[in-house]
């Protein structure tokens, strides 16, 4: 990655560069290649083979996986798989929703927080109000206000995540502005504006791709959560969290109808942790096992 | 041609600049401790000429620089430029002060932009001061890499991608990019190699011969100020103690600090070598100054009345101001240590 290359001014910093390459790399590789899989498979399994998620054949229900049905059928005698398929269009679709919003707010509040005193303690304090509360707790008050949907779980994780993203930019900010460098183009003349555009909120762009990473694969796990309370994206509509919601009842009967979903989202959660963590190192190695939700 | 040749002759003055910095008071009840980082600070640059700030660390020399440059704002005190005031409160004033006066910066690690290419950082002057056409800006660049003595193909580089030496020769090319009429050099080479260091003095040299450049240069090296400069002003705890014309204070300080920095600078020739300055103590602490004269606590030289009113500069000979109770005596006087040299007509 660029910014890591670019810290490597003098020898020293370089060797740990490169130590912190070689620690990152297995995580970035191995996390990267699941996640990859399981978002081609989302998009281009349907454009390849004929799947039907909700197609409902009662004589066919409850069938454990077999030659026929790889990964079983479920109460209504839908095929898991193609459930599955889908089910990934809709959490991953959510995730990235509330992710790019996040991202989006995150910066620009966090760039106001930075630069403006006023600015900073009004933002500051209602993060810091936010942060109180724990965030699953935050996130059902907030469904049930709003009413389950998909936008709203969308809403829910960027109202949720978006103060730590405001966190991280503010803190490069503050970190950056009195900087040599910044000091340095404002004496050549380089306005407030482009002084932060330009000089210092790219400085910020390495750990906000960790918090980012870091908060995809929550998003992930707060929208599966919220569907299992039944306070997200209404059925039939065959999000992982719907899944294992509706298969609570089959879980001695038919097991294999929770398990895939199951195993979906922790891969899922799993492969952008790993990222999560070799982004993290590779931006800065100091901050090993500090930063995530 | 530069701005260097307007009509008057002197690029720069500053007049008691204050800068106070606040320490504690964040808790109610407990007073907010003033830190005069720099108190009173007054010189004049003429057109083309290099004026050295000596001193020793946190005695001010960089906060003046960056309260010159507007970088931060002077409680009190104003600079004037080409006779003019400077308002940084002013957008248009600011601009004339930044295509007038830029700064070469101490360290050439921390002072270029990262993520920016070499090409992005010298492009931007140009831009924001919309020197040239946006198509222009790349000849431009090439011009000034070239004029810094390195070859056009650094343009595409990162900083990081250069040693020391390249990359203060890039701060010292984005400084030339407005042509200014004065930069200010705060220990440009004080990060560098030794064995780069010279080149960089001669481009600085060179660059202020063909450019008409001013200089302020802000240095602790002593044997580099004399090679340098035309005038020297020594700074101790936020004030200048001695101002002088470089031949007149390199033959004979007035001030005992000047004299005790001198002695401890060294000579490379042993016959001249005079006898480790004889300072004591620590430097005294801007939180609580010494009554009377700030150096006092240290002076070989203290009386009483050191200790009851502070000095103030007074003249002592030709473009020689001296703060110091005992300045009248210091000329040529044996006892201190100082170098062999003295001023003859104070003996």
């Amino acid at each position: 990655m660029t910014p890591a290359a670019a810290e490597a001014t003098t020898p020293s910093t370089a060797r740990s560069a490169l130590r912190a390459i070689r620690r990152a790399g297995p995580m970035l590789l191995s996390g990267g290649t699941v996640l990859a899989l399981v978002v081609l498979a989302s998009l281009f399994v349907p454009l390849l083979v004929e799947i039907d998620p909700l197609g409902i054949d009662v004589a066919q229900k409850l069938l454990p996986p077999s030659a026929e049905h790889w990964l079983g059928t479920d109460e209504f005698g839908r095929e898991v798989l193609d459930r599955l398929i889908i089910g990934a269009h809709i959490s991953l679709r959510v995730a990235f929703a509330a992710t790019l919003l996040t991202a989006v707010l995150g910066i620009a509040l966090g760039a106001l927080s930075g630069q403006y005193r006023l600015a900073d303690s009004i933002i500051g304090r209602f993060s810091d109000a936010l942060l109180v509360f724990p965030g699953f707790v935050l996130a059902i008050m907030i469904l049930a206000a709003l009413g389950p949907s998909e936008l709203n779980v969308v809403l829910a994780v960027v109202v949720l995540y978006v103060p730590r993203v405001i966190r991280t930019v503010r803190a490069s900010i503050i970190e950056f502005r009195s900087a040599d460098f910044v000091q340095a183009a404002r004496a050549v003349g380089v306005g407030d504006m482009r002084l932060l555009v330009v000089h210092i909120l790219p400085k910020s762009f390495g750990p906000v791709m960790v918090q980012l990473t870091f908060g995809f694969a929550w998003a992930i796990l707060v929208e599966a959560g919220l569907s299992f309370l039944g306070l997200g994206p209404p059925p039939p509509s065959p999000s992982w969290g719907n899944m294992i919601s509706a298969a609570r009842e089959f879980i001695r009967t038919a097991p294999w109808i929770m398990i895939a979903p199951g195993v979906m989202i922790t891969i899922t959660v799993l492969s952008l942790n790993l990222i999560g963590d070799g982004l993290r190192d590779l931006v800065d190695p100091r901050l090993q096992g500090k930063v995530g939700p | 041609m530069t701005a260097a040749a307007s009509t008057t002759a002197e690029v720069l003055s500053v007049h008691d600049l204050v800068r106070h910095y606040s320490l504690g008071g964040g808790l109610p009840g407990r007073p907010r401790t003033r830190v005069p980082a720099v108190d009173g600070v007054s010189f004049t640059i003429p057109a083309g000429t290099t004026m050295a700030l000596v001193g020793e660390s946190g005695c001010g020399k960089s906060t003046t620089a960056k309260l010159i440059l507007q970088l931060e704002r002077p409680d009190r005190g104003e600079v004037r430029l080409q006779g003019e005031r400077v308002d940084g409160a002013s957008r248009a004033s600011l601009n004339r002060l930044r295509r007038n006066v830029q700064m070469v910066f101490q360290d050439p690690y921390a002072s270029l932009t990262p993520h920016l290419r070499v090409d992005a950082i010298l492009g931007e002057p140009f831009k924001v001061h919309r020197i040239c056409k946006a198509g222009e800006i790349a000849a431009r660049v090439a011009g000034l890499i070239e004029s810094v003595g390195l070859s056009a193909d650094v343009g595409r580089r990162f900083p990081h991608e250069l040693s020391g030496g390249q990359r203060q020769r890039i701060g010292i090319a984005r400084a030339l990019a407005v042509e200014p009429a004065l930069v200010i050099c705060d220990e440009p080479v004080s990060a560098l190699d030794v064995s780069i260091r010279s080149q960089i003095v001669n481009l600085l040299l060179d660059l202020q011969a063909s450019r008409g450049l001013a200089y302020l240069f802000i240095s602790h090296d002593l044997g580099l100020v004399e090679h340098m400069s035309d005038s020297v002003a020594v700074m101790y705890l936020g004030r200048i103690v001695e101002t002088a014309p470089a031949s007149t204070f390199f033959a004979g300080p007035r001030h005992p600090y000047s004299a005790a920095l001198l002695a401890s600078s060294p000579t490379p020739d042993p016959r001249q070598r005079g006898r480790p300055a004889a300072l004591r103590g620590e430097i005294a602490s801007l939180v609580n100054l010494p009554s009377g004269c700030r150096f006092r606590t240290r002076c070989p030289l203290a009386i009483a009345r050191c200790a009851e009113s502070e000095p103030v500069l007074l003249p002592v000979g030709r473009g020689h101001l001296v703060a110091c109770h005992r300045g009248e005596e210091m000329a040529g006087a044996a006892a201190l240590p100082a170098r062999p040299r003295s001023d003859p007509t104070g003996g």
